[in-house]
């Protein structure tokens, strides 16, 4: 499934996580799916634990760090597709 | 069951656990009791977990059952037939005990572990990948070994913490024979998993408390980079000393949400102040003087290692 700005995305169930030194690292044991996150990844995964629109993380981002829009989108995207192919995230289509 | 292995360690009173055999086979368990199947990376499963009773059993497909009490203290264990007791021993010590330690909420990793000065010394790795031998090579060089298979790491006020399991030895044959080629038989050949339990002589570590670990060391690949191009190593953020700490740490049920948070909770905490390295090195077993000089550079060690 392809993530758009309209998707809603939540952090997947089964899988714990924890912060280090400012970053973070996911764990879903059972599948064996170890995933760390830099601080602006940790931010996003702290934004997760509760089903929010792509596009309200973007704008969340974008209040807090100095980055270019299309840059920060792109990453933003970037990691939130990588995190679905892991099985980290759940990811709803807008309706 | 005589557990040798153990013979000379100071026993931790706050630490129990009861082992005796079973008269007869476990009962099957039904296919929906099982938890949890441990796979290698063909696919084969190494080891299975299932609810037993109002307790667990874990299984070595081919090898034993363990049958494990409700309250992780009594451990029974039934090995399929033609099993050597060398093999269950190896089991129990190295696969089943840690689990349990981990469900008692302690981080126990998959790792060898040397003493260099008054610091532990660790090094985890994929199976096969030389933790052992690297462990042998610094053990022969006068730096005692301190366990061959098993590690309990603990962060606290005063850094972190190493407990080492018992210091065995198990080798692979063409190991043994480049490194300790005067090595007495060890009574039985290779096992399962093609390895030799060998007796260790003279230097063994039984520290009476917890060793300072100074540095954990996680063995890569040199063909993951392309090839072999000498000794490299790579200093890790905690970040990803916490990911390799949990891919290398044993658990009793990975299912189990609680058990996974409890023990990357313990990493985390180990991680952040825990001097970690990636390193890799040709498999070449001329290179591991290199290799050692090199950790003991970075490790600070002030003793001059003797040469193999």
């Amino acid at each position: 499934m392809d993530i758009a700005l309209g998707s809603t995305v939540m952090a997947a169930p089964g899988q714990v996580s924890c912060e280090v030194a400012g970053e973070a690292v996911i764990l879903n044991a059972s599948q064996g799916v170890y995933f760390g996150l830099d601080p602006i990844g940790a931010r996003v995964w702290n934004l997760l634990r509760e089903p929010v629109a792509v596009g309200d993380i973007l704008d969340t981002l974008l209040s807090e760090y100095e980055v270019p829009v299309d840059q920060c989108q792109a990453d933003l995207l970037e990691l939130l597709n990588d995190l679905a192919l892991n099985g980290l995230i759940v990811v709803h289509d807008s309706p | 069951v005589e557990l040798r292995e153990l013979e000379g360690s100071k026993p931790d009173p706050s630490i129990d656990f009861a082992f005796s055999l079973l008269d007869t086979p476990p009962q099957e368990p039904l296919g929906t009791d099982w938890v949890h199947h441990w796979r290698s990376e063909s696919g084969r499963t190494t080891i299975s977990l299932a609810r037993y009773g109002q307790g667990f059993l874990l299984r070595f497909p081919f090898l034993a059952d363990f049958v494990i009490s409700r309250y992780f203290r009594e451990i029974h264990g039934w090995p399929n037939p033609g099993i050597p007791e060398d093999t269950l021993r190896h089991l129990l010590l190295d696969q089943v005990l840690p689990r349990l330690l981990s469900r008692r909420g302690h981080l126990v990793l998959h790792a060898s572990a040397v003493k260099v000065g008054d610091r532990a010394v660790a090094f985890a790795g994929e199976t096969g990948l030389g933790k052992s031998t690297l462990a042998v090579s610094f053990h022969l060089a006068g730096f005692p070994l301190l366990t061959d298979d098993g590690l309990m790491v603990s962060a606290g006020d005063g850094g972190v913490r190493a407990v080492p399991t018992y210091p065995g030895l198990r080798l692979k044959p063409e190991s043994v024979a480049a490194l300790i080629p005067e090595s007495p038989p060890g009574g039985a050949g290779p096992d399962y998993s093609r390895k030799i339990r060998v007796p260790v002589s003279g230097g063994v570590a039984l520290p009476t408390a917890p060793l300072s670990l100074g540095a954990l060391y996680v063995l890569r690949s040199p063909e993951a980079d392309g090839g072999p191009r000498g000794i490299e190593v790579v200093p890790l953020s905690p970040r990803e000393a916490c990911v390799e700490l949990i891919r290398h740490a044993f658990q009793f049920d990975p299912t189990d949400s609680r058990q996974a948070a409890g023990v990357l909770e313990l990493a985390g905490n180990a991680a952040e102040s825990l001097p970690a390295f990636a390193i890799s090195y040709p498999r070449d077993y001329s290179a591991l003087a290199e290799v050692r000089d090199s950790i003991l550079e970075r490790v600070g060690d002030p003793d001059h290692p003797r040469a193999i």
